[in-house]
């Protein structure tokens, strides 16, 4: 269900009237520019009792639309767990508690600019395995804001990882279309997020030489932002693509901060996307993302805000394609999401890890 | 082979080669080995066994374990204890790589029984490595096998060296640990000997003393021309030192004794109070001369047949020794020697001085042999230093306990109880109790009602406590019982009850009677504070009142004067 700038009101009758007897779980994903303050909206929940996870994005999709003051709520079943962390052994001890609970799907809302958000994604690995299909973002802001980014009934929090864990299956897929375009560089220092140093030099100082020498683009400080994000770096990864890791910001020490750890000596390479690549993205995922076989109940996305900025205008075509693909199989189902800052995907095979620049597509049957 | 898939293998092996060694934690190395590799290969499930001969303080010699798995949620088992199979797949190759069975998934206890593909590397010989994907065209390639190899070897070698800094660790532990205990052992071999050498100094001072006096008063006897005064005046003289030299060679038996363990008990049925008073009249006599010294005895109410099962000789012998010290050390003031009946059966001795007390340095050795508080050459005080060890033996062959208090230049109580078999005291105490309360209603003292009434008995001595208590009952007052003066003040401030009066004995461990008194006075002004205590000289008396004391009463307590005081101020 999505909402166009509602008030709290419009929002409290909606979960309050919904018809779904078993599906009265609500995930919630709210646009940066919502004036509805967060704890108000706990608040009003809890006082109705009703059961909630949620997180802030940049934007809310809709269809072929994106909009900062949108509302998507996606009913989840009654019997979803939630379950609030923010360090390895905090989680650990609570999902201990469900040890004799066989899950299927597991919605996750990390703090997406966070250090630990690749590490709350290997917890999560090592106590639910690959049985489990993972499906979420980075939530966070664009703009500054002292509120915090993530909802739950037990609060609003800053930092951490909110995951909803259901028995309802669901299939998932992802793909960015980015290819190599220059390497390899070797990450010869790094810490959590954070490339210190590539080719044993500063990493901005490597960087920014590159883009001159080779692609004729002058890079600095203050521009960093508006031109790095068309030059993201891939980690190889076998029979899959690369791990996209977009270099968001530059420290004053010339540290490239990421969304997404990069592991210290790993062998990275400069990526781009071709304009064909582009173009089949959309097709292949939904292609690879849906069980044709079934009847589909519901879609969830989540798209990068970076590749929003990067594919600009293309990125509306990209939605509108993905929206006519979804259409095609299931008339009635709306493509709804959020531009997040990092996506998180596992289909049950292969070592998941937080992406970058990509597409996540989840469908509920 | 392209030159972008070689650069992509070397890149590859690049990584692997540099996430081995980070840290000689063996769980840490594996881990960052293991993410390494199921990143790049885009694995789902990695883990290491090793085996137990390997691993350091394990209770299995055989078989193998998992050291590392990830996710940890994909083993069933962690133990592999028969490595037959392992050994014969391991026989003729070094890695393999087949879709998994059900006989694999038990052999590694393995929670995916069949599908996927599953992939086996020899770590040397010390362990394996395997990797599980769950769609099954992922099994690896001979070749692709074959380029992990030397860095498999390199990762083999790097657990070996977490093993064997495991190990290095827990015996450099060990060593420390060891050496520790043999220095100080060394030092208590050291501090012995030093004792033994001043014990054996001053024993043989001890032991010479009387013997010089009776050689030499014996010598002066045979002079014929002494009258009566001065010959029974030597006569005595010989006599005690013989006594003073009997009571030394029959300690230093018994130490000798117990440091073999050959120290026998006797035990018998007697009535206590004739032997307290023998002992006491022995000391008072032969004390009488030193007038800035009195000499006590206090014994409970109706007593008089209050009698115990034990070994009567050792506990005049522990007796003998606490007064002999008590004398030793207090050269005025007052010694008072008794006993009080705690839970109607058990006697608690004691003996109280007002001596140099014992120092907060020196109390937690003064038990052990050849000590004395003071072990200088220069000390002011004579004795073996055997005595109180002798006490704390024979206390514990009588199943009892011997405890102290001491401050400095204020005096030391000491108190013991022995285990008392005897049942027939019961009902003489009951009588006793009887006559007591009927003697207690006869003075008016159950007519009194002091019902809502809380009164706090600051005292340490629970057997003291109980007899206050067992007074103050008969009024119906609340009573609470606080074992030190900290305790005392803290009841006082939190005034939850509110407190109309204070009992306080001088003292107490932690904090004082006299401190005790001047911050609960500082906390409420209006609250009684009524000192009892056994130590009466008038100093103390002054020192009391000028803390905000409002009376003072002495030990043993007076039922009739205890309610008195406690009309004047309830």
């Amino acid at each position: 269900m999505y909402l166009e700038n509602p008030c709290l009101n419009e929002i409290l009758y909606l979960l309050e009237t919904n018809t779904f007897s078993n599906n009265a779980f609500a995930f919630i994903l709210i646009g940066e520019d919502s004036k509805i303050p967060l704890n108000e909206l706990v608040n009003s929940l809890n006082s109705k009792k009703i059961r909630f996870t949620g997180g802030v994005f940049p934007k809310i999709i809709h269809n072929n639309e994106t909009s900062s003051t949108g509302f998507v709520i996606k009913w989840l079943p009654n019997n979803a767990i939630s379950i609030y962390f923010d360090s390895s052994k905090t989680f650990s001890r609570q999902i201990s508690e469900f040890s004799n609970v066989i899950f299927s799907t597991v919605y996750v809302l990390t703090s997406g600019l966070s250090s630990d958000s690749s590490e709350h994604l290997r917890s999560l690995y090592t106590h639910l395995g690959n049985d489990v299909k993972f499906l979420g973002g980075g939530a966070g802001r664009t703009k500054k804001h002292n509120e915090g980014v993530l909802i739950s009934n037990d609060g609003v929090f800053n930092t951490g990882t909110i995951i909803t864990l259901t028995r309802n299956k669901a299939t998932t897929g992802s793909l960015h279309g980015w290819t190599k375009l220059y390497g390899p560089f070797i990450a010869t220092k790094t810490d959590k997020n954070f490339i210190k140093e590539l080719n044993w030099e500063n990493a901005f100082v490597v960087y920014q030489r590159f883009l001159k020498t080779v692609l004729n683009i002058k890079i600095n400080k203050e521009n960093f932002e508006t031109n790095a994000i068309h030059y993201p770096f891939g980690i190889y990864k076998e029979n899959s693509e690369y791990i996209i890791r977009d270099p968001m910001r530059v420290s004053e020490e010339g540290y490239l901060q990421c969304v997404g750890n990069i592991p210290e000596n790993s062998v990275i390479d400069l990526m781009t996307m071709e304009k064909e690549n582009f173009k089949s993205v959309s097709k292949n995922l939904v292609y690879q993302s849906i069980d044709a076989d079934l009847k589909i109940a519901d879609a969830l996305i989540f798209n990068c805000i970076s590749r929003a900025n990067h594919l600009n205008d293309d990125f509306y075509v990209e939605l509108s394609n993905l929206t006519e693909e979804i259409k095609t199989n299931q008339n009635k189902v709306n493509l709804e999401g959020a531009l997040s800052i990092g996506e998180i995907y596992s289909s049950g095979e292969g070592y998941p890890e937080i992406l970058n620049k990509s597409i996540v597509l989840g469908f509920s049957y | 082979m392209q030159t972008n898939d070689i650069i992509k293998d070397i890149s590859f092996l690049y990584e692997l080669s540099l996430s081995i060694g980070q840290s000689l934690d063996l769980k840490e190395n594996c881990r960052r080995f293991l993410d390494t590799l199921m990143s790049i290969k885009n694995i789902e499930f990695g883990g290491v066994w090793i085996r137990n001969s390997y691993i350091s303080f394990t209770e299995q010699e055989h078989g193998l374990k998992a050291v590392y798995s990830h996710p940890i949620i994909k083993l069933e088992n962690c133990s592999i204890c028969n490595s037959n199979f392992i050994d014969r797949c391991f026989a003729s190759q070094n890695s393999f790589s087949c879709i998994l069975t059900q006989k694999i998934s038990n052999e590694i206890g393995f929670k995916v029984k069949e599908g996927g593909a599953i992939t086996f590397f020899q770590l040397r010989e010390i362990g394996f490595l395997v990797l599980y994907s769950s769609s099954e065209k992922r099994i690896w390639s001979q070749i692709d096998q074959t380029k992990l190899k030397n860095v498999l070897d390199k990762f083999s070698v790097s657990i070996q060296a977490c093993i064997s800094h495991t190990t290095s660790v827990q015996d450099l532990i060990t060593i420390t640990e060891t050496k520790k205990e043999l220095e100080k052992a060394k030092k208590e071999a050291e501090e012995s000997e030093k004792l033994k050498s001043a014990f054996l100094s001053n024993i043989s001072h001890e032991i010479r003393t009387p013997i010089n006096a009776m050689v030499g008063f014996s010598n002066l006897l045979s002079d014929n021309n002494l009258n009566k005064n001065q010959r029974d005046g030597f006569i005595n003289h010989i006599s005690d030192n013989g006594k003073k030299l009997l009571k030394l060679i029959n300690n230093l038996i018994d130490v000798s004794k117990m440091e073999t363990n050959q120290l026998a008990i006797q035990k018998e049925n007697f009535v206590l109070n004739p032997i307290i008073t023998d002992l006491y009249k022995v000391f008072e006599t032969s004390h009488r001369l030193n007038k800035s010294l009195e000499l006590r005895l206090v014994l409970p109410k109706n007593s008089e047949e209050f009698s115990i099962n034990s070994d009567k000789n050792k506990i005049v012998q522990i007796l003998e020794n606490l007064i002999d010290n008590a004398i030793k050390f207090t050269t005025k003031g007052i010694i008072e020697i008794g006993y009080f009946i705690e839970d109607e059966t058990n006697p608690i001795f004691y003996i109280k001085d007002t001596g140099v007390g014992i120092s907060s340095e020196n109390q937690h050795v003064i038990f052990d042999l050849f000590r004395q508080g003071e072990s200088s050459s220069t000390r002011k005080f004579e004795g073996s230093g055997i005595g109180l060890t002798l006490c704390k033996k024979m206390v514990q062959l009588l199943e009892g306990e011997i405890w102290f208090d001491s401050k400095i230049e204020i005096g030391s109580n000491f108190y013991f109880k022995v285990h008392n078999l005897g049942q027939s005291n019961l009902k003489l105490l009951r009588e006793s109790s009887d006559k007591f309360e009927c003697r207690i209603e006869g003075s008016g003292v159950k007519s009194i009602d002091y019902t809502n009434r809380n009164i706090l008995i600051a005292e340490d001595v629970k057997s003291n406590f109980n007899y206050l208590n067992a007074i103050i009952e008969l009024t119906d007052a609340n009573v609470i019982w606080a074992r030190n003066g900290r305790d005392a003040i803290e009841i006082c401030q939190a005034n939850d009850p509110q407190i109309d009066l204070v009992l306080m004995d001088m003292r107490m461990p932690e904090i004082g009677g006299l401190d005790a008194i001047k911050q609960i006075k500082a906390i409420n002004n209006r609250i009684p504070v009524i000192v009892q205590t056994a130590f009466t000289f008038n100093n103390e008396k002054e020192e009391c009142f000028k803390a905000g004391a409002n009376e003072f009463i002495t030990k043993p307590i007076d039922p009739h004067k205890l309610m008195e005081v406690l009309q004047k101020f309830l």
